[in-house]
């Protein structure tokens, strides 16, 4: 039996290990649960679009070597929520808890 | 406010001393003589409107700047003096514009002139000017004479209730709050507006209103940074308006109308700024189908909606002047 659980997608490509453990501890801090899935090579927009469009909760995260962004289900796949490209640690943690608020339809930080 | 409407023509108001509105009063009165220097003490508080409000008042003691709401009275007061600087201001425009500047007309009396510019009405009517702080009626007759009040109290008294009853302390905001209406973004394709109708959009909003309250102005939506639910802000916008505006609604026409009586009135123009408000006119219309009366918008010149019409007015009064 195929189970799809109710969790944010990260889809990653040789992620900086910084990056993505800010990005969940951000996820985690709004109480949502995370897979985390690693894909191969391709752009930064098209993973966060990919990540949303398979997450159950629409709401999907793309991290590739040191950028990250977040997308959600719906939006075109050049218009990313947020991207940042070598993100600091508060924008890291920023990103995953917004795409944790998206779901909560809680306003973004 | 009761007894305020029993008595007759007031002449001025005068309150006890060291209390906070005698304070008040006091500030009002050295603004003013700021202003007018020539009058001196001769400044004279003709109308007060008083309204019931809640305002936000810091627990002492408290660790994270708790507040809890407590009563309060709103004053809003008409002040008169023997001359404002108005010779001052049209020299100064007669020098800065190179155009002749002159002092005339009484404000309700001329804007009664420019209402009557709306297409459709005729005299005998009543108009009702709601500006930003005074709220004035008159009634004009086919013979020429007019009925006119000012009354204390508008669009800038519900301005300053809608910053204290939120607890905003920005004015440029709850100017913002009372004349655009909300809508909550519930999702980057739709978003719930304030009478409960869901809007759907075809390209996705801006992820910077996702989740937030915004106002929607006629060039795009303006985001509340404040987190308070849209179904408050409406209840008290709401609230401010027709404690402001229809009670002065009521209170000036009343004076204004052939023995005092509202039901001998048959239709009324509504002009100045607040008129043009996207529920104001409502109200208004609400509250005088009571009374058999018929309101509606002016729309000055029929192209300029309630605005302009003091200014028409007065082109009217100047060209008719020199005819005679």
């Amino acid at each position: 039996m195929v189970m799809n659980r109710p969790t944010i997608f990260i889809y990653t490509n040789q992620p900086d290990r910084a990056v993505l453990k800010e990005i969940c501890a951000g996820i985690e801090e709004e109480g949502i649960f995370f897979e985390i899935f690693e894909q191969s090579p391709g752009e930064l927009n098209h993973l966060a679009w990919q990540a949303a469009q398979d997450s159950m909760l629409g709401s999907g995260v793309g991290v590739c070597g040191m950028d990250a962004a977040f997308s959600m289900r719906g939006l075109k796949e050049k218009r990313c929520v947020e991207i940042y490209f070598n993100p600091g640690r508060e924008q890291c943690r920023r990103l995953g808890g917004n795409s944790a608020r998206a779901i909560k339809r809680q306003p973004l930080r | 406010m009761a007894d305020l409407a029993e008595v007759g023509e007031i002449r001025d108001i005068a309150c006890e001393w060291y209390t906070n509105v005698g304070n008040m009063f006091r500030r009002i009165r050295r603004g003013m003589g700021e202003v007018d220097k020539e009058s001196g003490s001769n400044i004279c508080v003709t109308d007060i409107l008083a309204v019931d409000t809640l305002a936000p008042v810091v627990i002492s003691g408290a660790l994270a700047g708790e507040t809890c709401l407590e009563k309060a009275v709103g004053i809003a007061a008409m002040v008169r003096t023997e001359k404002l600087p108005m010779e001052e201001i049209a020299a100064r425009l007669r020098q800065e514009l190179g155009v002749r500047v002159a002092v005339a007309g009484v404000e309700a009396v001329m804007a009664s002139l420019g209402a009557l510019t709306t297409p459709g009405v005729a005299m005998p009517m009543a108009i009702l000017d709601m500006g930003g702080g005074s709220t004035d009626a008159a009634v004009l007759y086919p013979d020429g004479r007019a009925e006119l009040t000012h009354q204390a109290g508008a669009g800038e008294l519900v301005t300053m209730l809608i910053e204290i009853e939120l607890g905003l302390r920005d004015h440029g905001i709850a100017e913002q709050i009372k004349r655009y209406p909300l809508a909550k973004v519930e999702s980057l394709f739709h978003m719930r507006m304030e009478n409960g109708q869901m809007a759907f959009v075809e390209e996705s909003i801006d992820p910077r209103f996702y989740g937030r309250v915004v106002m929607l102005t006629g060039e795009g939506m303006i985001r509340l940074e404040q987190d308070i639910p849209m179904e408050k802000i409406v209840q008290v916008r709401r609230e401010a308006k027709r404690k402001v505006f229809v009670t002065n609604a009521l209170r000036a026409l009343k004076k204004v109308a052939p023995d005092h009586d509202l039901k001998r009135l048959s239709n009324v123009v509504l002009v100045g700024g607040s008129a043009e408000d996207f529920e104001i006119p409502d109200m208004l219309m609400e509250e005088f189908a009571n009374y058999r009366i018929v309101c509606g918008r002016g729309n000055i010149r029929g192209s300029e909606g309630p605005r302009n019409a003091v200014a028409t007015g007065l082109v009217l009064s100047y060209i008719g002047e020199r005819q005679w």
